[in-house]
């Protein structure tokens, strides 16, 4: 081997890659050739200089990695001993009795647990994250597919006069309760109705301190504006990211066409 | 939710050790710094929720770089994309041996490395971001990683020949920039006929 090929080697002999072979011949050149042997030496004292230039004060940011394996680690540790178990459920308990406590003591304070979930269930919707079990534009189809799909019964949504495109509808749960919901549009705007069954209301404590009086209610949760009212056997939400009276004018619409599906009818008899 | 933890647990016991490698990694190789902490969560989130295809004794640390390689490249792209226009790359001119750039600041630093330090750090991080995608991943990954070329070729899933070349042309192009813009800024001193150093 002469200088010329030795030198061309010198990234397999750095890098200890190659074959044997080609280690043998390059260390036996090194061995009768100084001048070679400064060249490499010079080589990979740089490289390593540069190498070491690179990789200094990188030390891991302790925070970022803190947050990175938050993310990981799963919502409960797997190795919970028992009486960690029974004092969290009795903790959770404790704190459960003084929530409901406080909130039917404080009439006027938000739902958010309800409001919570169907923002949330509403934003998956929109969002195009999850599609509707049942996509249509007919108010009617929607209201037998619902109605074929949960146990409580379930009126018809709203309609085109009140200003309601609806998209779809399908079924969900809030906390441990079913629910109905229809998607559509509101002036371009997406908003989500969301039906329970009026038994709900016992799941949810917070509602149950809404004044007799007071029809309907009103709350936000982020962007979000929420409309809830009591109609019939049903419990009703509007969920959206438009004004309330628009949400009020759904709200009204819900259950006031007749019963008979009369439009289905007169639809079909046209066909 | 046991096998979650647990699975959880034996994969932060692979990451840990590799934290500062992988950070490094896209520390140099990311063009805008703002994003390494979301290339690094995507990452290893990416990693972590393909876990169970990992086979226990094989090389986590090549499957994990090949995540963190991926959201470099997707990370660059898209800031490329915003730019609308390439960062600007010289032509890599490939010779075997002969490392190329102006002799007497090639010579200054292979007498004297430590330079480096004192003079080039800035230099070198604008270097190798000047460098090829893949140039880039090789050099970063046999000098932070201390990969294997047969490693580099699966993570940056290139033949083995293109690795080798990578690495040879993303080395010459490192002594190039150095001494070209050092050179050029008069901040890297001259090697004299006497061997002591001197500004040009």
């Amino acid at each position: 081997m002469n200088c010329t090929q030795a030198r061309q080697h010198w990234h397999l002999f750095h890098d200890s890659e190659g074959d044997a072979e080609l280690h043998l011949q390059v260390n036996e050149h090194l061995e009768h050739c100084p001048e070679c042997a400064r060249w490499f030496q010079q080589q990979i004292v740089l490289e390593e200089a540069i190498t070491h230039s690179l990789v200094s004060g990188m030390e891991p940011t302790a925070a970022i990695w803190s947050r990175i394996e938050q993310q990981l680690v799963p919502p409960q540790p797997a190795r919970i001993k028992k009486w960690l178990l029974f004092g969290s459920a009795a903790l959770t308990l404790l704190v459960a009795s003084l929530l409901i406590a406080v909130s039917i003591e404080n009439s006027s304070s938000p739902a958010p647990e309800l409001a919570a979930l169907s923002v949330a269930v509403h934003d998956k919707l929109t969002s195009g994250r999850e599609e509707p079990n049942f996509v249509s534009s007919s108010h009617v189809d929607i209201e037998d597919y619902l109605k074929q799909h949960v146990s409580f019964p379930v009126r018809c949504p709203p309609r085109e006069d009140a200003g309601f495109e609806a998209r779809g509808g399908g079924t969900c749960r809030l906390a441990n309760d079913s629910a109905a919901y229809v998607v559509g549009q509101v002036d371009g705007e997406s908003v989500s109705l969301f039906i329970l069954s009026r038994d709900s209301l016992s799941h949810f404590p917070e509602l149950q301190a809404i004044p007799q009086r007071q029809r309907t209610r009103h709350q936000r949760h982020g962007a979000h504006d929420i409309l809830l009212m009591e109609f019939d056997q049903n419990l009703v939400l509007a969920v959206g990211k438009v004004r309330a009276e628009r949400l009020q004018r759904l709200l009204d619409a819900y259950g006031s066409y007749p019963h008979d599906h009369s439009v289905k009818s007169v639809r079909q008899r046209a066909s | 939710m046991k096998d979650d933890g647990d699975k959880c647990e034996r994969f932060l016991l692979h990451l840990r050790p590799l934290q500062g490698a992988l950070e490094a990694f896209c520390r140099r190789s990311v063009y805008d710094v703002s994003l390494v902490e979301d290339v690094l969560q995507e990452a290893v989130t990416r990693a972590f929720r393909d876990f169970g295809l990992f086979a226990e004794g094989t090389n986590f640390r090549a499957w994990i770089f090949r995540y963190a390689h991926l959201g470099i490249l997707e990370s660059n792209r898209g800031f490329l994309t915003r730019r609308h226009q390439p960062l600007e790359v010289e032509p890599a001119v490939e010779d075997e041996w002969n490392l190329g750039g102006d002799d007497s600041l090639l010579h200054t630093l292979l007498e004297s490395p430590e330079i480096l330090f004192e003079h080039c750090a800035d230099d070198l991080i604008h270097a190798v971001l000047q460098l090829q995608p893949v140039d880039r991943a090789v050099l970063l990954l046999k000098g932070i990683g201390e990969f294997k070329y047969r490693e580099i070729a699966e993570i940056v899933g290139v033949p083995l020949g293109t690795v080798m070349s990578s690495l040879s042309r993303a080395r010459q192009q490192m002594r190039q920039a150095l001494t070209k813009t050092r050179g050029g800024q008069g901040g890297l001193p001259r090697q004299t006929g006497d061997g002591s150093h001197t500004n040009p």
